[in-house]
């Protein structure tokens, strides 16, 4: 009954705020028509969704050259080279307090701008690369001639010597712009409010790239995506018998020059990831990087589609390449079995302050063992705990954890989803994050299993 | 047509297959997309986008899936970012929301068509809007969407144990309060 008077009252909200006759598609219909007049998908693809023609899949399906002039901008992802790109002539430098931001490059085109700034200057005693410690809220934003306000959107921050190096995308691009202040409300890893200059305003002109722009983009050229159908393979006793059409699958490739990011989706239902695992043509063992979670693959990123998977290999290895997928299901005990104990974190517990617990306890007859609690400040203006612990039972994969009295803020789990064999199976991590970290003697609650389930393997092969 | 033909005619690149998906979707979707921003202009650019999204990205959906599901996250995760991004955030763990939430839990317990009154919306559209964005959409999801707590975790996909978390937090709160009407 409460779950109906909650949805009727949103239902009565919604209602309210967006009238029945909304009608999206005299804008869409526009828009579509402006970005892509072609109608034929196979006969010219959305600008957005480009890859390079070097598939040769096992039992793959069709592959059509397109031969559009494509281009892929780290960063940007993939462009059409025919439309109009505008660059920043040079870098825009300010020094306030002996902290100095540089936008040191800016490439846009009619969707997005791709800018990266450096902030330098920053000492130990005011700044700290580490997310947990950053008390900066804000990003920073493009303020453009007639009002427009752009904030970022998928990109990342790294380190530098003496302070970091910030390239993001910055989307939608207001018709015709060519000019932007970049405004940065307060440096990112800041300590402290107001321990490092805040409101910078970085105005920004743009000029029309120079050719070699195009020159120096990497060469994309356009497939029509396929689902490679996979020879399932059994692991281990928990393993199901698999068959039918395959749920993972390589949609993109793109040659970076030196590497290869192969892009996939994964449809696996009622299952957990628990890694991939890449080979080469000889069995061995196959390095790879996972890009950036915000990285765009057509209109999408890791972030926005949590189905999409994408690793980036160096070229030169043996084919084909083998990457193995493996899920696990996760089932609620459905059990109401808790278990509470008394902890004493004392008055002033400070960061990395360990407590060897090594608890035993059950819950709906599984066995767990708490074996440490520790401070680990997650957030800044707040305090986190972590709970480490260790079962020999592999069906456990992970429980509450709640400490009476107080309401975390977020609450982060490592479950135990490891295969056999895998040194870290049979540990499982547990994050609680508090507005303010809880003291002194507490009640500490588990509740609520969740078991593994079978474990599944797909496994999609793939050559140049 | 039904939906299947639409999403085969969208493989195919014929857009009169958006043109149904998005008749069938777009209300429902703007309407989710205006739960978490409160702004309707806001949302109906973010369901917008959604669809170009769909339209580009059809070719990876998995065609013996429902669309819904599949959309309306997208619509939710676009909502909840372009929200994040704002420098307007109101944090979690207030204990005035606690008292809010309680007094709004009495009010709406109380008397069985005060649920219908524009003034205890305007108090729950107040409530959530104390919500973090994350948050906020969970309640979406989970009320508005009627999504159930596995199709919530299906959806999240490699971070099924964080949609649960806080799921479990966000209906922690919501039990919380009408329990203590209740009593």
């Amino acid at each position: 009954m409460n779950d109906k008077r909650m949805k009727d009252a949103l239902e009565s909200i919604a209602r309210r705020g967006v009238p029945e006759n909304t009608n999206l598609w005299p804008e869409l219909s526009a828009k579509l028509e402006r970005k892509s007049p072609m109608p034929a998908l196979r006969s010219r693809p959305l600008a957005a969704v480009l890859i390079a023609l070097l598939v040769l899949l096992t039992l793959s399906g069709a592959v059509y050259a397109l031969g559009r002039a494509l281009g892929y901008i780290p960063g940007m992802g993939v462009v059409d080279q025919n439309t109009a790109f505008h660059v920043l002539p040079e870098p825009v430098s300010q020094t306030r307090d002996g902290v100095t931001v540089t936008v040191e490059q800016a490439i846009l085109n009619t969707d997005k701008i791709m800018l990266t700034y450096k902030v330098d200057g920053l000492t130990p005693d005011k700044f700290s690369f580490l997310e947990p410690l950053n008390t900066c809220m804000y990003s920073a934003e493009l303020h453009f001639p007639a009002g427009e306000i752009v904030g970022s959107g998928s990109g990342e921050a790294t380190q530098i010597n003496g302070g970091f190096e910030d390239s993001h995308l910055y989307s939608p691009v207001p018709p015709g712009a060519k000019e932007a202040v970049l405004v940065i409300p307060c440096i990112q890893g800041a300590l402290a409010p107001g321990l490092l200059p805040e409101n910078w305003e970085l105005p920004l002109e743009f000029v029309a790239a120079p050719p070699n722009l195009v020159l120096t983009m990497m060469p994309v050229t356009e497939i029509a995506p396929t689902f490679a159908p996979i020879m399932p393979t059994v692991e281990s006793t928990l393993v199901s018998d698999v068959g039918g059409a395959s749920p993972v699958g390589i949609t993109q490739i793109i040659d970076t020059g030196d590497h290869y990011i192969l892009v996939g989706e994964d449809h696996p239902a009622d299952m957990q990831l628990i890694d991939w695992i890449l080979t080469d043509g000889n069995g061995q063992p196959l390095d790879y990087q996972v890009p950036s979670a915000d990285v765009d693959f057509g209109g999408e990123t890791m972030l926005t589609n949590p189905h999409l998977w994408a690793v980036e290999i160096a070229k030169g290895f043996t084919p084909p390449v083998h990457i193995t997928h493996r899920y696990r299901a996760m089932l609620s005990a459905n059990s109401q079995d808790k278990y509470e104990f008394e902890f004493n974190m004392g008055t002033n517990p400070q960061q990395g302050q360990v407590w060897d617990v090594n608890q035993e306890f059950q819950l709906a007859g599984h066995t767990v063992r708490l074996t440490t609690i520790t401070v680990d400040l997650f957030v800044a203006g707040g305090g986190g705990l972590r709970f480490d612990f260790r079962t020999d039972d592999p069906a456990v994969n992970h429980f509450m954890v709640d400490i009476d009295g107080y309401t975390h803020k977020d609450r982060q789990f490592f479950p135990n989803n490891y295969a056999e064999g895998d040194p870290l199976a049979g540990q499982l991590n547990v994050y609680l994050v508090y507005p303010e970290l809880p003291k002194g003697k507490l009640k500490v609650i588990f509740s609520n299993l969740y078991l593994n389930g079978e474990m599944k393997i797909w496994t999609v092969d793939w050559q140049p | 047509m039904d939906e299947t033909q639409a999403i085969q005619l969208l493989k195919q690149g014929d857009i009169s297959g958006l043109e149904f998906l998005v008749a069938r979707h777009q209300v429902k979707a703007v309407r989710t997309a205006y739960l978490i921003t409160r702004d309707p202009g806001l949302a109906e650019d973010i369901v917008q986008d959604a669809f170009l999204k769909a339209f580009r990205a059809i070719r990876g959906f998995d065609a013996t899936r429902p669309f819904e599901p599949w959309f309306m996250r997208s619509v939710v995760n676009a909502s909840v970012k372009t929200m994040q991004r704002s420098a307007r955030q109101v944090e979690v763990g207030d204990e005035s929301d606690e008292t809010l939430l309680a007094e709004l839990a009495q009010r709406v317990e109380s008397v069985e068509s005060q649920v219908e009154s524009i003034e205890v919306q305007n108090q729950i559209w107040d409530a959530m809007q104390k919500l973090s964005p994350r948050q906020r959409a969970v309640v979406v999801q989970r009320y508005f969407l009627e999504m159930s707590e596995k199709e919530m975790a299906e959806e999240a996909g490699s971070s099924v144990g964080t949609v649960k978390w806080m799921l479990n937090a966000a209906r922690q709160r919501l039990r919380g309060l009408l329990e203590r009407s209740e009593g």
